[in-house]
């Protein structure tokens, strides 16, 4: 007993001389130090500032009352249901209940029975409607959108909804107060602010007096008009009936009271001060709590991730100061000490940057999310609540940065307990051979990485979460493998340097002799570009999955308008307006929008009933021509065989891509013909007429953009009446006239449809991703590169001071730096892509598996992957050329 | 003994920083070596014996006076052709050997010559030679940490020598190894010298000095005193030719 306490008290003297000397250590070697806390702050610099900005920017409930429910006790509003249950927030999560769940039924209330709602929670409360809408408003070039908000702005009750920045506040009827985004557009106070609002009648136009700015205390930046209740025009009977109740506290009771009527309500009382848990209703339908394993999973992986690859990144700093120490460490051997406190030491190096980095880091984190919170609600639209610090999440990230301290540490400790006490008291530099186990367990784990990779690729089916999960694990594991593999690597590439120009072959055989430094910032880079490389692929792959699935609905460069309700004369204006007059080509087809009913054609094959698919791109399924369109691009059947067919009044159906799924199509010859009505009210469709005529089939390329070419022929026989539908126009159509037939069609108010083939366009995300992933990567190997050259030439003082005595030249040094990380970035590199290749391979499986083909696609960044592992290291080696010292220590060692 | 002049220090002084902080290390040193001669610079600690070496190779420049090497002043040199002058005239061996432990024996006296340009090729050929003349060529593949301190300072010796170089500095070449390597280590000194070199050897053993031709002793950056052949050209630097 008093000897195990007797243990602890010696453990922890231990600890306190290794603590006093690695806190002089850090202050004799400054800027070793410095560079150390730098590898470790900035990570918990940037991941603390980052949960400000998202704390600052997520309003909870308490945080957004006002916003909400302005001065109000509670917001309530009718669901259009019977009966419901709610979460204490009802925007959270509610569910219907009860034998009545049809929306809008005959009993469920609405806007105008605030009578029945009141009566529920106290008749006596004072309540005032809140409304908001979408609605259009004109602008000097055509419709914007905007936000509308209504309500008894003079009432108390919506304190807080707004505020006023200049102008008469609260406007009264036939006036409205707009927001500076929407001032900024057009009409400013004084001036007539015009609404556009559809309704069953058509177009209804309301003009309104700008009396004052006031700003919603929500978002921000989205034009916004607020008004008295019917400003904007009235709502009809059905709508949904919204308003602030005030008059006291509403209690969770009558909340649930509210909810038996069908009532959604969120009360003060309530959210500042939550009932148990218990108190909800077990009807309430079960949410996704938004944390899922998956994403558990995910995070704990990048986590990982982002923890090895600090590590790494901090390795040289801690190895070349374990390296620094080896003398004394030496002399402490010498006179009696055990490995066990050579390894302390070193530790204590870890623990007290660790310390001090975390501490530091967290008040950076802070500083720097002060500074990055307004910056940000710069790009939200969304108002960010009051700022607010996470502590507990910046507890944590500061855990995170001592843990990566002392991990970094971990290696050269170990390494500084087994040197050969010998070898550095003669002032021998170099460390002892390689282990001969590490790289054999690093196959082994390169092995379990990959099969991991196959198996995750292999495994379909249970959607891609898993599948991914298990591919990214094993893609951790081969990154492990593969940092045991670099001291063999490093190793190989210093043998074969032989032949190499002095720079190169000092570079590689240096950094072979002090791998404690090398192999962690090649490792580093390794990580780096394995995960660029996985990524990469992944992006590639998934992208090129979008583009083989892409169908284009007409050919390159075409385009068409769909006519729907507008008049075709103004349309037509509007394209020869913006496109060379007369190129538009008008599509006739068969109309199948009746007064009693949609009409819908069927073909037959005796009694077989053809399943014919295809994409109206040309405004109706059953286009009616006379012969076959010039732009129809047709790549099987005959041209003058199917206009044969059409002259003589049969048709033509259309035969793609997709049909193959829905079985071919019969080449008999003759062909059925069938329209049935639907009826509006339900019921069974009614056969309105019937006919049988010559069918010849069409092979078209991709979608096909209608079911059939019908000779007019067949529609008369059919009984139904032609008209013109829309119209196709030929390219090219710049993107500019798109632009600006889009703006004029809008301006109709009718929304005719313009559409313009333009292939597949890579969505610019992705470019972004693609940019900020290599970025993300050059950084990550530039630190990774330039920390390991400048320790080593740091390291290599004496080497470079006798290359002067021999007669260096000064950029000499120059040399030596630029292949350090040549040599650092290289094998980096070329052992990180092909570990990084092996995941993406797999990860492009479920990513890209087709639901229902289960076809894959892979795509290999190539130009990505060249940049990463050539490209990168020679810009390093480039940039290290120019930043590094030319001047050579002179007489370092002559003394 | 030629009375070719390989090294000529004139009036030499080196002052180490300023104000009351300043160290005169030489005091107005005037020095000649002779092609053929190996010369040893005794005294105590401190009394400017390294800050001669450093100054005479233009590793270190001189306060004021001038350093003649084969007739070219280094103080009127750029670092680059100071540089140069240490990969064509000058060698350099040192107490600590100073050898690269990142490159063998052979590439560790190719050095000068691949820094000078020469095809790595004929670099090795002449390492290897010169390996040969200080009797190692069997180790020219070796790594520094794989040899004893006599063969690496052999080593040292054919870097100092190797590409005909024709002023041979040594600051205390022996004093890390035994008696008897040491003795070997001066002896080649002197071939080298007889072959036609000018040696200037630092030492602070007096059995070393029966190596030498002379024996200048230097006492807080002056010269005091100076045995051998031809003291009054030592110490007035009077032309003996």
């Amino acid at each position: 007993m008093s000897r195990s306490t007797g243990r602890t008290a010696s453990t922890r003297g231990g600890w306190r001389i290794a603590l006093r000397l690695a806190r002089r250590e850090a202050m004799r070697r400054k800027g070793q130090t410095l560079l150390m806390l730098v590898l470790i702050c900035l990570p918990v610099v940037a991941v603390g500032a980052a949960s400000i900005v998202w704390r600052t920017q997520d309003v909870s409930s308490v945080e957004g009352l006002d916003r909400r429910m302005g001065a109000a006790d509670a917001y309530v509003e009718t669901s259009g249901f019977g009966e419901v249950v709610q979460a204490f927030d009802p925007s959270e999560n509610y569910g219907v209940i009860g034998e009545d769940d049809v929306f809008g039924g005959p009993d469920t209330l609405g806007t105008a029975d605030l009578d029945a709602v009141l009566d529920v929670i106290g008749a006596d409360r004072p309540a005032v409607p809140l409304r908001t809408s979408s609605l259009s408003y004109r602008t000097d070039e055509g419709l914007g959108n905007l936000e509308t908000l209504t309500s008894d702005l003079a009432s108390s009750l919506t304190d807080g909804l707004l505020t006023k920045v200049r102008g008469t506040y609260p406007p009264g009827p036939g006036e409205v107060v707009v927001n500076q985004a929407l001032a900024d557009r057009g009409p400013g106070i004084g001036d007539t602010l015009t609404v556009v609002r559809q309704t069953g009648e058509g177009e209804q136009q309301i003009d309104l007096r700008i009396v004052g700015i006031a700003e919603r205390t929500t978002t921000r930046g989205y034009p916004m008009a607020a008004g008295l209740p019917g400003a904007f025009g009235a709502d009809g009977p059905d709508e949904m009936g919204q308003w602030l109740i005030g008059g006291g506290p509403v209690s969770w009771d009558e909340v649930q009271a509210l909810n038996a009527v069908g009532v959604l309500a969120s009360s003060r009382a309530v959210l500042t001060d939550l009932p148990p848990a218990s108190e909800l209703s077990p009807e309430l339908p079960v949410m996704d709590s938004g944390i899922d394993e998956v994403t558990l999973t995910v995070l704990a992986l990048v986590a990982a991730m982002v923890l090895l690859e600090v590590v790494l990144l901090a390795g040289p700093a801690f190895a070349v100061r374990a390296k620094a120490q080896a003398h004394s460490l030496a002399l402490v051997a010498a006179a009696g000490g055990t490995p066990r406190q050579a390894r302390r030491t070193v530790l204590a190096s870890g623990v007290v940057i660790g310390v001090v980095g975390g501490v530091l880091g967290v008040a950076l984190a802070v500083a720097v999310g002060t500074v990055a919170v307004p910056v940000a609600q710069r790009f939200d639209s969304t108002r960010f609540g009051p700022f607010e610090v996470p502590w507990p999440l910046l507890a944590l990230v500061a855990a995170f940065g001592f843990l990566s301290a002392v991990l970094a540490a971990v290696v050269p400790a170990f390494s500084s307990s087994r040197q050969d006490v010998v070898a550095v008291l003669a002032g021998r530099r170099g460390e002892g051979k390689a282990s001969v186990r590490s790289p054999i367990l690093g196959l082994v784990l390169l092995g379990v990485g990959i099969a991991g990779a196959v198996a995750g690729a292999g495994a379909g089916g249970d959607g891609g979460g898993s599948a991914a999960i298990l591919i990214a694990g094993s893609a951790i594991v081969s990154v492990l493998g593969m940092i045991l593999l670099v001291p063999m690597a490093v190793g190989l590439v210093a043998r074969m340097a032989g032949r190499l120009p002095l720079a190169l072959r000092f570079a590689a055989r240096d950094a072979a002799r002090h791998r404690t430094r090398t192999v962690p910032a090649v490792a580093a880079v390794g990580a780096t570009v394995a995960g660029v490389v996985t990524l990469g692929i992944a992006l590639a792959s998934q992208e090129a999955a979008n583009e083989d699935r892409y169908v284009p609905m007409l050919p390159a460069g075409y385009g068409s308008v769909t006519l729907g309700d507008s008049d075709q004369t103004t349309v037509m204006a509007i394209l020869d307006r913006n496109l060379p007059e007369g190129r538009s080509v008008t599509v006739r087809g068969a109309l199948t929008s009746t007064d009693d009913g949609e009409l819908e054609m069927e073909f037959r094959d005796g009694e077989d009933v053809l399943s014919l698919s295809y994409w109206s791109a040309l405004s109706t399924p059953y286009v009616v021509v006379s012969e076959v369109p010039d732009y129809l691009e047709i790549i099987g059947g005959d041209r003058a065989e199917l206009d044969a067919t059409l002259a003589a009044g049969g048709m033509v159906l259309l035969d793609d891509e997709n049909q193959d799924d829905l079985g071919a199509i019969p080449d008999v010859g003759r062909l059925a013909v069938d329209v049935r009505r639907w009826d509006p009210e339900g019921g069974e469709p009614e056969l309105v007429g019937t006919t049988e005529v010559d069918a010849a089939v069409a092979k078209v390329e991709g979608t096909s953009p209608a079911v059939a070419f019908l000779s007019p022929e067949v529609v008369e026989q059919l009984g139904m009446e032609v008209g013109d539908v829309g119209a196709i126009i030929p390219g090219p159509i710049s993107s500019e006239a798109q632009q600006d037939i889009d703006e004029a069609l809008a301006a109709l108010g009718t929304s005719p449809y313009f559409y313009v083939e333009r292939g597949y366009q890579t969505d610019p995300a992705v470019r972004i991703i693609q940019a900020v992933l290599a970025l993300l990567g050059g950084i990550l190997m530039l630190g990774g590169t330039l920390t390991a050259t400048f320790l080593a030439l740091s390291d290599a003082r004496p080497d470079l001071a006798t290359m002067a005595a021999v007669g260096a030249r000064p950029r000499t040094r120059r040399g030596v730096a630029a292949s350090y990380a040549l040599v650092v970035g290289g094998v980096g590199a070329l052992l990180g892509a092909p570990v990084g290749l092996i995941p993406g391979f797999a990860i492009s499986r479920p990513l890209t598996r087709h639901w229902e083909t289960g076809a894959t696609s892979l795509d290999v960044p190539w130009l990505l992957i060249a940049v990463v592992v050539i490209g990168l290291p020679l810009l390093t080696a480039g940039v290290v050329a120019v930043c590094a010292r030319g001047r050579l220590p002179l007489t370092a060692r002559i003394d | 003994m030629s009375a070719d002049a390989v090294l000529r220090l004139s009036d030499v002084t080196r002052v180490h920083g300023t104000g009351p902080h300043q160290v005169h290390a030489l005091r107005g040193i005037s020095f000649t070596a002779y092609a053929g001669e190996l010369v040893a610079v005794m005294g105590p600690s401190g009394s400017g014996k390294s800050t001669l070496l450093t100054i005479a190779g233009g590793l270190d420049q001189p306060t004021s006076g001038s350093v003649a090497v084969e007739g070219t002043d280094l103080t009127t040199l750029s670092l680059d052709a100071r540089a140069r002058m240490r990969r064509t005239s000058i060698g350099y061996v040192f107490q600590g050997f100073n050898l690269i432990p990142a490159l063998t024996a052979a590439e560790n006296v190719a050095l000068p010559r691949e820094l000078d340009g020469v095809s790595a090729r004929q670099a090795r050929a002449e390492a290897r030679k010169a390996l040969e003349e200080v009797g190692i060529a069997e180790l020219a593949d070796r790594f520094p940490d794989d040899m004893s301190g006599g063969q690496q300072q052999r080593v040292a010796i054919a870097r100092a020598v190797v590409g005909d170089r024709r002023l041979v500095l040594a600051d205390e070449p022996t004093g890390a190894l035994d008696t008897e390597t040491g003795e070997e280590i001066l002896r080649l000194l002197r071939a080298r010298c007889d072959a036609g070199a000018a040696g200037v050897l630092v030492t602070h053993e007096a059995r070393h000095a029966a190596w030498a031709d002379r024996v200048v002793f230097l006492r807080d950056g002056v010269v005091v005193d100076e045995t051998g052949a031809d003291p009054v050209d030592v110490l007035t630097d009077h032309a003996v030719r």
